[in-house]
């Protein structure tokens, strides 16, 4: 069965030709994303109006691009998968409501996918990984760890409590005047740094092994550098410290979960899961303790259609359809 | 400070300020949950602070005091609104990512003048917030776990709330 996925969810307009034969399994013929980084660097920051604006333009060329990279034509496609939450409403709605109208244009079942599901599924896409597995998703809006126990089954068995690790890197990278988006920057600077240099404390959530807090490193952060001591710092050390922080407060968790879940397989997936020290130490890690860590091709860990293609497919392909009036839902649940 | 109060209600432009130092992350919580016992739905708060000071923590001892768990309260950055439903509405809603926000933004108005209450994170950047009717939750660093919340508000409603606040907790 051939699939259209489309994804707007926030900042990036996205869309994938997939090929599934059955669940979980899939060709990926296409898949094409339109970045607003240059629109919301100016405003460091990501402001919707300006992304909704943006996706309305850029929707149409992405799906047409998606479609001639897969060397098909609307009329091929048999059944569409579109992200209708959680995100911005604005940027959710315009790749909805052109889905919806594709949709009844062509007369193919349609399903609305959570982006989370999206990302869950997304280790499926160049790797056979036996369920139930460990996922780690870690963006700029989301910290959490999931059992994917079936498609359509998942339990969430950590999450944070309050900022995601994404928001800590974008925020941290702001405080140190490094731009937006700032994981990236922190990312290539620390490799210059002495990890060691700046005590960042670790954060734990008590009672609760399994969950994060990343709300207590921004602050570490901020409070170095309202002092003396903290900005005589040099800042590859502070971002290579402020990192490994993080990375040590992700790895932890992650380990814990996969061993009381049994899970061969930990997969790292979202955003943050392009940090290179994070891979490396939780791929170590995950070996040290007999199990593989699976980490997506990068343009499949950040925001794509590809994944909303796999995780609204194998509901398609057990003939299963939503209603076209299914809504955006910023905070839908998984 | 009963006086600061009927003061306020006549000329309706008296600003009614209360200062507080905060030791710790749990103080700023109790706070919060202080300032959410004496709301009746309705009020519109605004969080004012620099990254890390601890908007997000006050918001979560006030989220206790409308009965709700305090660990559902999550940074609501990326999300921008997060709805939670307690002993009334709390609308917990993020700025931050908008540098200069109007009313219009994310149908912000919806939320701002309902019956439940508004806590809008990095306030500062509602363009025409400053004339709304509102109750200014101010915090800044003033040492290493040392934060100094500053309440105020100059319309006769939230002015009240701050003046109970002095008299049952100052």
């Amino acid at each position: 069965m051939l699939i259209l996925g489309i994804e707007s969810s926030c900042d990036d307009a996205a869309a994938a030709v997939l090929e599934t034969t059955a669940p979980g399994i899939a060709d990926i013929r296409s898949s094409t994303v339109a970045n607003q980084d240059d629109i919301h660097r100016a405003y460091g920051g990501i402001v919707p109006e300006l992304a909704s604006r943006s996706h309305v333009v850029t929707i149409g060329p992405v799906i047409e691009r998606a479609l001639d990279a897969a060397g098909c034509r609307l009329v091929d496609i048999e059944g569409i998968a579109v992200t209708r939450g959680p995100g911005l409403v604005g940027s959710l709605l315009v790749g909805l409501m052109f889905a919806k109208g594709l949709a009844q244009a062509s007369g193919v079942a349609l399903v609305g996918v959570n982006h989370i599901e999206g990302h869950l599924l997304a280790p499926l896409l160049e790797n056979r990984i036996a369920m139930p597995y460990l996922a780690l998703v870690v963006s700029g809006g989301h910290t959490a760890l999931f059992a994917v126990e079936d498609f359509g089954r998942y339990r969430r068995i950590g999450r944070t409590r309050d900022d995601a690790a994404g928001e800590a890197f974008d925020k941290v990278a702001k405080l140190m005047g490094l731009g937006y988006p700032g994981g990236r920057a922190i990312d290539e600077m620390s490799r210059r740094g002495n990890r060691k240099r700046v005590r960042i404390p670790r954060a734990h959530v008590r009672g609760a092994p399994m969950d994060f807090s990343f709300s207590g490193v921004k602050t570490a952060v901020a409070t170095l550098l309202a002092s003396e001591d903290g900005r005589a710092e040099r800042p590859e050390d502070l971002a290579a410290s402020f990192q490994e922080a993080v990375v040590d407060m992700l790895v932890k968790p992650a380990i814990a979960a996969a061993r009381e879940l049994g899970a061969d397989t930990i997969a790292l997936t979202g955003g943050v899961a392009a940090n290179s020290r994070l891979r490396d130490r939780l791929a170590e890690a995950a070996a040290a303790d007999g199990r593989r860590l699976v980490a997506p091709a990068l343009k499949y860990c950040t925001d794509n259609a590809a994944m909303i293609a796999l995780a609204g497919g194998y509901r398609l392909i057990r003939g299963e359809r939503d209603p076209l009036s299914i809504d955006a839902e910023a905070n839908l649940a998984l | 400070m009963a006086n600061a109060a009927a003061e306020s209600e006549e000329s309706g432009a008296t600003v009614v300020t209360m200062v507080i130092e905060s030791r710790s992350p749990h103080e700023t919580k109790s706070w919060g949950r202080r300032l959410a016992s004496l709301l009746e739905g309705g009020e519109l708060l605004g969080l004012i602070g620099d990254l890390g000071a601890g908007k997000t923590c006050f918001i979560k001892g006030l989220a206790r005091g409308l009965s709700l768990r305090e660990e559902d309260i999550l940074s609501p950055t990326f999300t921008m609104i997060q709805e939670h439903h307690g002993r009334f509405p709390l609308y917990h809603i993020d700025l931050y990512r908008l540098e200069e926000a109007t009313l219009d933004d994310l149908g912000l108005r919806e939320y701002l003048f309902s019956e439940g209450v508004a806590a809008v994170e990095w306030f500062e950047c509602l363009r025409g917030g400053a004339e709304m009717e509102y109750l200014a939750v101010r915090i800044s660093y003033a040492g290493a776990n040392i934060r100094r919340i500053e309440f105020s508000a100059a319309d006769s409603r939230h002015a009240q709330i701050i003046s109970k606040l002095k008299r049952r907790f100052a």
